[in-house]
């Protein structure tokens, strides 16, 4: 995450560091929301268990040290605007000061978080490695996290929605990829496969169109050195790819239901975008348009052929 | 745009040249009053008053404006291509529909 890359980062100034910084600090808090929203739906009624409550406790800490850390982003952010060299470079060294503690903490709650996901409620230990997945800054807590998750959950449809939740927010992985893969291919539950399958192909038209741009930026690459090979290869995934996934959702999925729709629905509507997308790229005969004018007389798009056609979707606002 | 695309109106106008719009304003009266004043006098599909609407949703518009430049065999040969490189491309494919052209624009754009 840009979040570490700032912190290990080699600074050339204070501005490229100011801009990393909130950056980290904003797709923090992307990858945290969705996450916070769903536990407050499902821990409510429950009689909490030990476990469960340590849980609460952990994850509370965090969100008070990151919504302090924020508020210490913005003010230092001020300052830097009227600041002196001398007071920016001081700027720098507090607020460099105050990550790498920041960061420490995180790393000591992600190994008592390590602890819960091994516990007896399931519940809480889904709870506790989805934390993990998507706060920890260190790779090992990660990685050890999705052996959990693979290891004792592989049949559990709740993992499965967790698992969409991954797959349609933060930043791409290859973690993310793999264990997506894994559950749509390994799993004995239909629920989990279907919803894991669809998910997967999700996050690889998203990845594919969210990257296609970005991994030119240098900014970009700046922020993700150690993503950027991965990235690459996300971003020039083939358009079958995801539809052999959709395919396989609709047929052997279809009556699963996932996100208020079924899986057959939903990979549907994929397929028929990406279709429409297909037929609209250069070479491809212009689809045609019967409407009327703004005067309500009818009229063809393919009225005009034989002419060279500027087509313009405009509005004036 | 719309000084650009007057220009091209005006002067593509004994050419086999059509500039096509898909509207997606929401209100049609006062439309049509901001087409008068603004002397926009080429023809529009009506989007059903959003841009939600089903031509823009056939055509996956995501951003506006959008432009696709479609040539006299009906097949989509550019996207997105604006001022001078939309110029080019009309040049292009007039030339591929056996008309040559160079299309001019004077400093305020109107062709005058």
């Amino acid at each position: 995450m840009a979040f570490l890359a700032c912190a290990k980062g080699h600074l050339n100034s204070n501005e490229v560091f100011m801009k990393k910084f909130l950056i980290g600090a904003f797709v923090f808090a992307m990858a945290v929301l969705p996450i916070a929203e769903r536990r407050s739906l499902t821990a409510q009624d429950k009689e909490k268990s030990e476990q469960a409550k340590l849980f609460a406790e952990y994850s509370n800490e965090v969100k008070m040290l990151m919504s302090d850390w924020s508020t210490k982003a913005r003010a230092a952010s001020g300052k830097m605007r009227t600041a002196t060299p001398e007071e920016r470079a001081e700027i720098n060294k507090e607020m460099m000061a105050a990550q790498k503690t920041l960061m420490a903490t995180l790393t000591g709650v992600g190994e008592k978080m390590l602890t819960l996901a091994s516990g007896d409620d399931k519940d809480t230990a889904i709870d506790a490695i989805s934390w993990i997945m998507t706060q920890s800054q260190d790779a090992a807590q990660k990685s050890k996290a999705a052996e959990k998750l693979l290891a004792d959950h592989l049949d559990n449809p709740k993992v499965a929605e967790m698992l969409s939740v991954f797959g349609r927010g933060g930043i791409p992985s290859e973690a993310t990829q793999n264990l997506l893969k894994t559950f749509s291919e390994k799993s004995k539950s239909d629920s989990v496969k279907g919803i894991s399958t669809m998910t997967l192909a999700s996050y690889l038209r998203n990845g594919k169109s969210m990257l296609g741009s970005l991994i030119e930026n240098p900014r970009f690459a700046e922020a993700y050195p150690d993503s950027m090979d991965y990235f690459k290869k996300l971003a020039a995934t083939k358009d079958e790819d995801v539809e052999n996934l959709l395919k396989t959702a609709a047929e052997k999925y279809a009556d699963v239901e996932h996100a208020g729709s079924t899986i057959g629905k939903m990979a549907k509507r994929e397929l028929k975008i990406i279709e429409t997308q297909r037929n609209l790229q250069v070479g491809k005969i212009a689809p045609d348009i019967e409407g009327p004018d703004i005067d309500g007389v009818t009229f063809k798009l393919s009225d005009y052929r034989g002419k060279v056609v500027m087509l313009d979707f405009w509005g004036d606002w | 745009m719309y000084p650009h695309e007057r220009s091209l109106v005006k002067q593509l106008a004994d050419k086999p040249f059509a500039l096509i719009g898909v509207n997606s304003d929401r209100d049609r009266e006062k439309l049509k009053d901001v087409m008068k004043e603004k002397d926009i006098t080429w023809r529009s599909f009506w989007n059903g008053g959003s841009t939600g609407g089903p031509i823009s949703t056939k055509w996956n518009v995501r951003g506006w404006p959008t432009i696709y430049v479609v040539d006299a065999k009906g097949v989509i040969r550019y996207k997105g291509v604006r001022g001078d490189k939309m110029d080019a491309a009309l040049e292009e494919l007039l030339g591929e529909a056996g008309v040559e052209v160079k299309i001019t624009h004077d400093e305020d754009g109107d062709g005058e």
